[in-house]
């Protein structure tokens, strides 16, 4: 059998109908309506499941702040100290026990021994990692120009739009031994308002 | 909207485009049989879509990959759906390009002026071959790993530089990380480029010849929207309701509830472990024809192995190649035709082949095969006997063959059943309050004593030691093994009289030596023991009643294998093999006559009720996680501390045993087993350790080996003290994952 050219050339006329086949626009546009509905469909089932998954992280629960002990209390000194926090991290499938997942600067208040400051050493700006510096008293982020007090409060001009997060802490003792315990939460940056990250 | 899309018009000519997509002519009209191409690019797209997403969870890696497809499977809400699209639509795609290409050979639509459009059609059913095997490994389980290893050894067999092929494939020597790295980036960069850059030219060259109408209707012509655009819609959706209703075939069928999502939609294997030796490679459906195709070159060779796995297929591909040019031929195109539906119908012959030479023990009677299992066992005792009679021995020549074909199909299924228990597991494990760690879902499989116990007592106790629930007593036969059960339990054992050297006269009257069978007082025939305990339940409470049953703990029955044909073959070993049943404590041991025995048998003067005391206070002994509820109630607790008092007491068990109190074993001269803390954790791993220990059997053990190293000397052991400890809790039944 040999190939032949394409039969019949279009017909070019003016008229609402199809113009190859002449069939009238009624039943046209309800075919035109199906195939674009169910057409539709079929791209939008593996799009929409595609999507559904990616935004799985949005769905997932934060874990409630745990309380994990962080320093002997007499290791603890009326100058703010940086103190690793160890405790068991979950990355989605991974679970890494005891590793550090963040650092707080813990200080005893001058007013009150018995009473204590932690704060999340992170800048609630951008969430770089800010330091103390004795000689200047003051806590300084490497990033921007973020500097807060011994108690964490602001220190005008600052780019941070809040003072750095206050953790909350308790005491325990355990045969004698007493230490800090401290709820560690991260937060959301660059707001004014303290949000627990998920 | 008229104002933006004439501005959109002007600058890109978009109105001419659409138009050309759209408005193609079709002669003849709109037609159900061109939808085949339509809807693999709709496959396609679907697994680009599918893919990507895929990817936004996926870690290629040796530990994170499997890990990964966990998570997505089990973890992320949708995830099952995502994955099962994905899966099945790929399965979807090698059908459609099935039924795609034989509608174009069929139809002869590969003729003039098509013939370049043919063969970009076969280099992208070949791109589509590549990317079903590249992501049949990317989930780094059982399956996909061990497929991987069979097909790229096939590709190291090819001539040349075969070898150097596979290693660039699998990125070194071995299987691991750059294998993954380089599967995925073949997966999901380098063959869906290709196929994008070829599809392109595959349809501009449809377009460029238009659609290839067989026989043109008196129907009018149509253009491709909307008539042919609906039809193909309506395909897609068919081919996309297919393989949703793939995704819910185990709820549908009943294997898996509806609620139960993450057992939905693709299969998810064990870890890959490159250890396991009971793993049968399979390659997905689509492969199957191969594999079976390459067993018909088994026995020849490196070239007969090159044949089957290259040649050949390699020669079927150029057939296919060449189609064009033979169908300008008269009778080439009835030639193609005839060799695609050879082909066709060959690799479904050899598809079904191989899904019936692996299920046939499915649903077989293994009774059927009861003599001749027996028949064999004989025979693998000497293998030059000959059997009695003439029928024995030609049943045996006739169905040795289909009994090894099912022993054949029997390992499989229950190398299935085995994977698929530890898949279960490895999900179960992965999904404990632990987690997975950082060194990956098999390290958690193999510290887990209730994977590797049953394999370490499989390699190390079952050669002597029995594992499954005991039958009935009495003349039951043994139990019904079940596939399931298969793996492990042995219910009988081969037994083979004793023989003694005897001076005997011969026909003349001199002396000479003869072997005879040894016999007791009787006459009866002496078989030396052959099996230890069966260890099903051990120290539970009713494993230690059983103990001190009279009828029970020196129970053996045995059965005849074979009947001595006639007198004259009476000290015949082979005549005389038996086969043990039923011994379910001392009866196939030393400890048959024992003292222990003897006692249980003749000398106890234990009530009933007392006796029940007896074995739960020994049971609580043990501490076995089944009991531990139980035991914690306080009525258990009287009965308990009612049968601790009978352990303890001088007229009964601590009349021999040692039960409480300190003891310097150095100094302990009799073979009595320690009972404080019989059956706990410690105990057993010490009696495992050195069952010989004066603590245990001393002087009396029975043949059981120490299966610890000694310390002093430094003399490794049979196991380390980790598998000694994985054994121990698998045998109590502890699972560290259970809720406590």
């Amino acid at each position: 059998m040999s190939v032949k050219p394409p039969q019949n050339p279009a017909p070019a006329k003016p008229t609402n109908a199809s113009p190859v086949t002449g069939v009238p626009p009624r039943r046209n546009f309800l075919t035109a309506a199906a195939a674009a509905v169910i057409g539709a469909i079929v791209g939008l089932v593996p799009l929409v499941s595609g999507l559904w998954v990616f935004a799985d992280p949005l769905r997932k629960k934060s874990a409630a702040g745990k309380f994990v002990r962080v320093a002997a209390l007499d290791s603890i000194s009326t100058q703010p100290q940086l103190f690793q926090v160890i405790a068991d991290k979950v990355d989605a499938w991974n679970l890494y026990p005891q590793v550090p997942i963040g650092a707080v600067y813990i200080r005893r208040l001058d007013t009150d021994p018995n009473q204590f400051q932690v704060l999340n050493a992170t800048c609630p700006h951008a969430g770089c990692a800010v330091s103390f510096t004795k000689e200047s008293d003051k806590f300084l982020c490497p990033c921007h120009n973020s500097a807060f007090e011994v108690n964490g409060e602001t220190i005008d001009p600052c780019a941070s739009p809040r003072r750095l997060d206050e953790l909350t802490w308790k005491i325990e003792d355990e045969k004698g031994q007493k230490s800090l315990w401290v709820e560690f939460q991260n937060f959301h940056t660059g707001r004014e308002e303290k949000k627990v990250k998920a | 909207m008229n104002g933006l899309m004439t501005w959109l018009e002007n600058r890109t000519g978009i109105r001419a485009l659409l138009h050309e997509a759209l408005y193609e002519r079709i002669p003849g009209g709109s037609r159900w049989r061109y939808v085949w191409g339509s809807t693999l690019v709709f496959a396609f797209f679907t697994q680009v879509i599918t893919g990507l997403f895929l990817w936004m969870a996926y870690s290629p890696g040796s530990t994170s990959a499997w890990e990964s497809v966990y998570y997505i499977q089990h973890e992320m809400s949708g995830g099952w759906f995502l994955r099962g699209l994905h899966h099945f639509m790929a399965q979807a795609m090698v059908v459609l390009l099935v039924l795609h290409l034989m509608q174009v050979v069929i139809d002869g639509a590969y003729r003039a002026p098509r013939e370049v459009n043919f063969w970009l059609g076969l280099i992208l059913m070949m791109i589509t071959l590549g990317l079903a095997l590249t992501g049949y490994l990317l989930p780094w389980d059982q399956k996909g790993y061990w497929a991987t290893i069979v097909a790229t050894n096939l590709l190291g067999l090819g001539p040349g530089v075969g070898e150097e092929a596979q290693v660039l494939a699998v990125g070194g020597g071995n299987y691991g990380q750059l294998t993954l790295t380089r599967f995925f980036a073949l997966h999901a960069g380098v063959l869906p480029v290709l196929l994008v850059g070829f599809l392109v030219l595959h349809i501009a060259i449809f377009r460029k010849h238009g659609i290839h109408a067989v026989k043109p209707d008196p129907a009018a012509d149509t253009t491709f929207w909307p008539d042919q655009v609906l039809k193909d819609a309506i395909a897609c959706l068919a081919v996309l309701l297919t393989v949703i209703f793939l995704i819910f075939w185990p709820a549908i069928s009943g294997r898996t509830e509806w609620s139960d999502t993450a057992h939905l939609g693709a299969e998810m294997g064990a870890p890959a472990d490159s250890s396991s030796n009971d793993f049968p490679p399979r390659p997905e459906w689509y492969f199957l024809f191969l594999f079976q195709f390459l067993k018909l070159f088994e026995g020849q060779g490196e070239f007969g192995e090159q044949l089957g796995a290259i040649f050949i297929p390699g020669l079927l591909m150029l057939v296919l190649f060449l189609m064009p040019i033979v169908g300008r031929w008269k009778l080439g195109h009835r030639f193609n035709v005839l060799f695609l539906f050879c082909v066709l119908g060959g690799a479904a012959w050899l598809t079904y082949a191989s899904i019936h030479e692996d299920t046939l023990a499915r649903g077989e009677d293994s009774t059927k095969f009861a003599e001749l299992e027996k028949q064999i066992k004989i025979k693998s005792y000497d293998k030059n006997h000959h059997f009695v009679d003439a029928a024995t021995e030609q049943n045996y020549a006739a169905n040795k063959a289909k009994f090894d074909a099912y022993i054949k199909s029997r390992n499989y299924l229950s190398g299935v059943e085995e994977a698929e228990r530890e898949a279960k597991r490895a999900v179960q494990l992965a999904s404990g309050p632990r987690k997975i760690p950082v060194t990956g879902a098999l390290s958690l499989l193999r510290d887990d004593p209730m994977t590797q116990g049953p394999k370490l007592f499989k390699q190390n106790c079952l050669s002597c030691h029995d594992y499954y629930q005991p039958p009935q007593l009495g003349n039951a036969p043994p139990p019904v093994k079940k596939l399931s059960e298969e793996w492990l339990a042995t219910a009988s054992r081969m037994l083979m009289p004793a023989f003694e050297t005897v001076e005997q006269k011969d026909e003349k009257g001199n002396p000479i030596k003869a072997a005879v069978v040894k016999r007791n007082m009787e006459g009866e025939v002496i078989f030396p023991p052959s099996g230890a305990p069966n260890l099903y339940g051990f120290a539970s409470r009713a494993w230690i009643a059983g103990l001190l049953d009279k009828a029970k703990i020196s129970h053996l029955r045995i059965d005849k294998l074979l009947e001595p044909a006639n007198p004259a073959v009476v000290n015949n070993a082979l005549a005389f093999l038996r086969e043990a049943h039923d011994a379910i404590y001392f009866g196939n041991t030393k400890h048959k006559d024992g003292e222990m025995a003897g006692y249980v048998q003749n000398d106890m003067t234990l009530d009933m009720q007392q006796l029940e005391q007896v074995a739960v206070a020994l049971s609580a002994e043990a501490k076995l996680p089944a009991q531990q509820k139980l035991e914690a109630q306080p009525k258990q607790q009287e009965l308990i501390a009612a049968g601790q008092k009978l352990l303890n007491s001088s007229d009964h068990c601590a009349s021999c045993h040692h039960f409480r109190g300190k003891v310097d074993w150095s100094m302990k001269e009799d073979t009595y087993p320690d009972l404080e803390g019989y059956g706990s954790r410690e105990w057993l791993l010490e009696f495992i350790a050195n069952p010989g220990h004066a603590r245990f059997y001393n002087t009396n053990n029975d043949r059981m080996p120490a299966f610890a190293g000694d310390p002093k000397t430094g003399t490794p052991g049979k196991l380390s003290r980790r598998e000694l400890e994985l054994l121990a809790d698998w045998l109590r039944g502890d699972d560290p994952n259970a809720a406590k």
